[in-house]
């Protein structure tokens, strides 16, 4: 029955084809989705890798050391330092800043830091921060190696950059003293957001806390929860119409091919046969859109305006619940099929 | 030695899940081996019904069918598919080729079926196509064939595993004169040995091949007689629809309910007729069986006529009722 079903496909080629077409191009958009999604953990996970504290103090009322953050007094960098079980401890800044740039209004993620100390990043490109005045930037909006970028009415040069060092869907991070970017946000007033530390105080703090990396990490995705409830969604819908396609295919396969099934049967061939050549079918056109589907999904990243990842996991599991849906999808042509009397092919 | 008997077999089914029809009723037959035999009737008369009791497609209300030690009625459902499988090959009327597979890829389906090789399935497709005459046509699909060739095709599908029974069904009613000629030879050519061949037709152009002719539509004689007097008190049934009718009537005195009867036992009022209507006529002038029952709703008279009496006096009667 596998020869008659890959015949059958081959008879008509033409619907085949647009099939597989149609589908992928679902499963590009899914594929997509699913990349974007992906992207936003891993921008995540690739500043708090730059940034390397993995653990920090802040105020007690606040719920992560960014988004989350309560401001503190950069006195507290001090007390903190000099707590048992503290081996190192230096001030951070967070502020989410609207950069003008030559093209216009940019959004841009400032971190401010003590410069070559714990919370400053090693750039990819140049060196890392040494003075006040100087900046390391994922090089967009005019901020490349050596320029000089207007940012809060100050100039900063810039002296390193990072292949990629952006959040919540590629708006670049931007790193500065901390003197710096307390100029810009608070008018020069001594005002941190957290405290970057080594070691763990063995000490109670007062009015304080800590949260380590996974705290951290949450407090950045956290803007980002409605964006990836959405992608879900979109993502469980574009799943939705794969297997409504591709079950429609086979459905209109099987009513096609009643009189066939029915001769089948009444020659013999068992029900099993009938129902594996219809579900060989479902799943060759999904494994086929799926590799379509990921060329696709390639070929549309470039043009998308957020980051789009493509871990393995992905391309693996896309082909993989493809079949799945693909299989789910035919069981109502199936069941059309299985149930065909054979007395029809005497009609 | 496969012997093919059929006894008191009754088929019936609900058309359109409205009414009632029995096609077959408690019809006998037997069959020697080696030989043709060609059920002969008009559409509608049970032929097909009683192919696909034979190749155990349809399960018949009652009797029985045995083939050789086969109780073909008493199979179950799997047994059925293996019988099929390995008894049985199907001649259709519509070819039934199918359409994406080439003709030797069509013959090779039933070998597959049963897990022969793919190079036996060919082997033998090959040297199936070479007994029709069709050698040249192995890679044509149905479409590239003519009628003909592909009621052949069919023919070397049925033979395939070489099945002690084939059953064709009005194997020639979609061809020409030129391809019913050859389609006979061979029809008449597989009822060798112990095989088995049973074709329904209404082709009476394959009479004079067959060992044996079952007139599946029962032709009535009725003898020229004289107009019959028939009284009925209210309620009392004329005659019943599935009964073969003689006569013609018409309402002299009273009225008289024309029902269907449907499958759940319901009656549905079709006509209410009255006096100097006729009704029950296409039964004896087709030979079919009543289509209604007749009921006598009050006190009536009518009179019968046979079908020539009544084709006579046909201008002057008026209305007319379900045969």
């Amino acid at each position: 029955m596998f020869l008659i079903a890959l015949r059958d496909l081959q008879f008509r080629l033409r619907r085949f084809v647009i099939s597989v077409v149609a589908v992928a191009l679902v499963l590009a958009l899914t594929i997509v989705l699913a990349g974007v999604a992906a992207s936003l953990d891993i921008e995540v996970d690739r500043t708090l890798d730059q940034i390397g504290v993995d653990t920090w103090v802040v105020d007690s009322n606040a719920s992560g050391p960014f988004f989350g953050a309560v401001p503190m007094n950069e006195a507290n960098v001090e007390q903190i330092r000099a707590l048992d079980g503290v081996t190192e401890a230096q001030p951070q800044v967070f502020y989410p800043y609207t950069l003008n740039s030559p093209s216009g209004p940019q959004s841009i993620t400032l971190f401010g830091g003590a410069p070559g100390e714990l919370g400053t990043p090693h750039p990819d490109e140049g060196r890392g921060l040494e003075n006040p005045g100087e900046a390391l930037a994922q090089p967009v909006h005019g901020m490349q190696l050596g320029s000089t970028a207007q940012i809060g009415g100050k100039s900063f040069k810039i002296v390193g950059t990072f292949h990629d060092s952006t959040m919540l869907g590629g708006i670049a991070n931007v790193f500065v003293s901390t003197q710096d970017l307390q100029e810009i946000a608070f008018k020069g007033a001594p005002v941190i957001t957290a405290v970057a530390i080594s070691g763990s105080p063995t000490q109670p703090l007062d009015g304080m806390k800590t949260v380590d990396r996974a705290d951290a990490r949450t407090d950045l995705i956290r803007p980002l929860k409605s964006v990836k409830q959405t992608i879900s969604l979109l993502s469980v819908l574009l799943w939705i119409v794969t297997g409504c396609i591709i079950g429609s295919v086979i459905y209109l396969s099987a009513l096609e091919r009643s009189r066939d099934f029915a001769v089948f049967k009444a020659i013999g061939v068992s029900n099993m046969s009938v129902l594996l050549g219809l579900v060989l079918q479902a799943v060759l056109l999904s494994v086929l859109a799926a590799g379509a589907a990921v060329l696709i999904a390639r070929l549309l990243a470039p043009a998308m305006s957020v980051p789009v990842a493509f871990p393995t996991a992905i391309l693996v599991l896309v082909p993989i619940t493809a079949v799945v849906v693909s299989v789910i999808g035919s069981l109502a042509g199936v069941r059309r099929a299985v149930r065909v009397d054979p007395a029809l092919a005497f009609g | 030695m496969p012997e093919l008997n059929v006894k008191d077999l009754v088929v019936e089914y609900t058309t359109g899940g409205d009414y009632k029809v029995r096609p077959i009723d408690g019809l006998d037959l037997e069959v020697t081996p080696g030989s043709l035999t060609i059920l002969l009737g008009p559409s509608g008369c049970g032929k097909t019904t009683l192919l696909s009791c034979l190749g155990g497609i349809l399960k018949p209300m009652s009797g029985s069918i045995h083939f050789g030690d086969i109780e073909v009625t008493g199979l179950s459902r799997s047994a059925l598919t293996d019988y099929r499988r390995h008894t049985v090959g199907i001649v259709f009327q519509a070819f039934n080729l199918v359409p994406s597979l080439t003709a030797e890829e069509n013959i090779a389906v039933p070998l597959r079926a049963v897990g022969v090789s793919r190079h036996e399935a060919r082997a033998r497709s090959r040297e199936l196509l070479d007994m029709v005459d069709l050698s040249h046509r192995i890679h044509h699909r149905p479409a590239d064939l003519s009628g003909g060739q592909q009621q052949r095709v069919a023919v070397a599908r049925a033979l395939a595993l070489d099945p002690p029974l084939i059953l064709a069904d009005e194997p020639t009613a979609h061809l020409d004169f030129i391809q019913v000629e050859e389609i006979l030879r061979l029809v008449r050519m597989l009822a060798t040995g112990e095989r088995v061949v049973v074709v329904s037709t209404h082709d009476s152009r394959m009479v004079p091949l067959a060992d044996n002719v079952i007139e599946m539509a029962p032709i009535l004689h009725v003898p020229d007689r004289p107009p019959v007097e028939v009284k009925l008190a209210p309620g009392e049934v004329l005659f019943r629809q599935g009964e073969m009718g003689e006569l013609v009537y018409i309402i002299e005195d009273g009225q008289v309910e024309i029902l269907r009867e449907h499958a759940d036992g319901s009656n549905e009022l079709l006509r209410l007729l009255s006096s100097g209507e006729y009704f029950g006529e296409m039964s004896p002038l087709v030979g079919l069986p009543r289509t209604a029952t007749a009921r006598a709703k009050d006190d009536v008279v009518l009179t019968g006529y046979t079908a020539r009496a009544f084709r006579e006096q046909a201008s002057d009667f008026a209305g007319g009722g379900p045969s």
